[in-house]
């Protein structure tokens, strides 16, 4: 075998990964023409697994208008359940895992921010949180609670406000208002995502507040008290030659942990020449576990000289973390994944059911506790109808 | 006393409108409008549409502000000409697309595959795309494409035959 012929195979082995006892592929809201289906929570946080329940919450506009669904089954049903919610026009829905089997959601609509418990019945009923604001993401603490996050108008900017949740029955009651920043918004403060793990909370969100667009963090142990918000993503601040521009970008942050860390990971146009790039920062070990480190690219350099998008990131509390995106390197927009290992983070490659001909977006994921990958992503087909998708994959090991 | 806090008022408005001026990124004294706006308005007037895809702080918008929209004969001829489109690469505003679909301003550079920002895309007065153009460009540069536009050589050539062809 020649030197290019090995590579060749090894670049085949790495990219192209084999169905591993993958499950079936499960479409979700049935294309329709003239009808498109949204997976854009805050965070990309548009799937989550409880228990033995796996549920997914998107947008779409079967009726005429844009309006939120959530579908929900079991590890072993055939099929989802779906379900409405949202009063009016209903956008970017997020979800979490909440206690067993249950889940909570968040979502924009004609009455503000609002917020339910969910489970295979469907969503509860619905608290208002803001009578105006969106980009909502929730996230459950076995030890310290419910919290909220969402950005809303403050006078010129947008700002981060966050809230406890109290679950009433089936209902959950919002807590006390505060936001991300006690500080008064100098600039935008947008797309919040929250996570929590053994060690506390972290809230992470865009912030202009450097004239362009940034990742901020802030965390709390006890939900109590929480830090003043520090930067997290490395794009540099500051004029380019010939005294022009304020600095790079990044955006869309998502947020998760795995073990007792914390991962980030954001789209970052620090190389502005070939669209953004997925960097992502990682918190340390022990009691550095809500203190994140300087971030590196998690893509593998195959993906340089072209655009991601949709960065979306995973973790168990076996420490097992993936992160995914859609690019399309190989011709048409695939969606692509990379899993951190002992080494970093391995070479990026696709699933068989989420490549190929078409394009396939949107990338939405979770992972169990025993190590399954679940994906709901955006099917895309020739004549511009979309279709929603699902899939388990249990991860190789690291 | 109630015209002195309504001049310190207007005053106050007025700084604010300045300062918004200064920190926004679309180029100074053409009328940029939002994407909706736009669309709703070049169908009603059957003007051709610029849109600007510009990414807040970015440093090449910064630079084709300064070199190329300063030109007075510039802003002459595209403020007159087309309706003027700007819009934030890394936005979360919601646009409505000419096929009904709503989507974020950063979800449009998805759609549109802009890699780079300044992306400048001609339009029809209907909203469909003729022309995606990235990076920094000079006024004659734009005089070109103004060619391929209102000329309608878009109908028949893509923009890089007509460009090769030095009508």
């Amino acid at each position: 075998m020649t030197a290019a012929r090995m590579l060749l195979a090894c670049a085949l082995l790495c990219t192209a990964l084999p169905a591993r006892s993958t499950d079936t592929v499960f479409q979700i809201a049935a294309a329709q023409s003239g009808v498109f289906h949204h997976l854009d929570a805050s965070g990309r946080n548009s799937l989550a697994v409880s228990g033995h329940s796996v549920a997914l919450a998107w947008e779409d506009n079967r009726t005429g208008a844009p309006a939120c669904y959530l579908a929900v089954k079991t590890n072993t049903a055939n099929t989802f359940k779906e379900y409405s919610f949202g009063h009016g026009e209903c956008f970017e829905p997020a979800i979490a895992a909440f206690d067993a089997d249950r889940f909570l959601l968040i979502w924009e609509d004609a009455a503000g921010v609002n917020t339910a418990l969910a489970d295979s019945a469907g969503p509860g009923p619905a608290s208002r949180l803001a009578a105006s604001g969106g980009q909502g993401n929730i996230v459950f603490h076995p030890q310290l609670g419910a919290f909220a996050a969402w950005s809303a108008p403050d006078g010129r900017w947008r700002r981060i406000w966050m809230s406890a949740l109290n679950v009433d029955g089936k209902e959950l009651r919002a807590g006390e208002l505060r936001p991300a920043d006690a500080t008064a918004a100098v600039d935008d403060q947008t797309f919040p995502v929250l996570a929590a793990s053994p060690q506390g909370l972290v809230l992470v969100w865009e912030d202009r507040r450097h004239g362009h667009t940034v990742v901020f963090s802030s965390t709390s142990r006890d939900a109590k008290t929480w830090t003043t918000p520090t930067r997290t993503s490395g794009n540099p601040t500051g004029k380019a030659a010939g005294d022009l521009g304020r600095g790079t970008g990044a955006m869309r942050p998502a947020l998760t942990r795995f073990g007792e860390r914390m991962a980030a990971a954001w789209l970052d146009k620090r190389d502005f020449l070939s669209g953004y790039d997925v960097y992502a920062a990682l918190t340390g070990q022990g009691e550095d576990g809500l203190r994140f480190v300087k971030d590196q690219k998690a893509q593998d350099s195959f993906g340089d000289a072209i655009a991601q998008w949709h960065v979306a990131a995973a973790g168990n509390a076996q420490g097992e973390l993936v992160i995914a995106w859609d690019d399309d390197r190989d011709g048409t927009a695939d969606i692509w994944l990379t899993h951190l290992g002992a080494a970093g983070y391995g070479e990026n490659f696709t699933l068989p059911a989420a490549s190929g001909p078409g394009a396939q977006s949107d990338p939405a994921i979770a992972l169990d506790t025993t190590g399954n990958l679940h994906l709901a992503w955006i099917d895309r087909g020739a004549d511009g109808a979309t279709q929603l998708r699902y899939t388990r994959w249990p991860l190789p090991p690291r | 006393m109630q015209r002195f806090i309504y001049h310190v008022c207007l005053l106050l408005a007025l700084t604010l409108m300045q300062t918004t001026t200064t920190r926004a990124d679309p180029p100074p004294n053409y009328p940029f409008i939002g994407f909706d706006a736009g669309l709703a308005r070049a169908k009603a007037e059957n003007k051709p549409i610029l849109l600007y895809f510009g990414r807040y702080g970015c440093a090449w918008c910064d630079h084709v502000n300064r070199k190329t929209f300063s030109d007075a004969g510039m802003n002459q001829l595209f403020s007159n000409n087309y309706v003027l489109i700007y819009v934030d690469a890394e936005g979360g505003k919601r646009l409505r697309m000419p096929n009904g679909e709503r989507l974020t301003e950063a979800e449009l550079g998805t759609r549109l595959g802009a890699f780079a920002t300044p992306l400048f895309v001609f339009m029809t007065p209907e909203g469909k795309v003729v022309a995606k153009i990235p990076g920094f460009k000079t006024v004659d540069d734009f005089k070109d494409y103004d060619r391929y536009v209102r000329g309608g050589f878009h109908q028949k050539q893509t923009l890089l035959e007509f460009l090769g062809s030095k009508p």
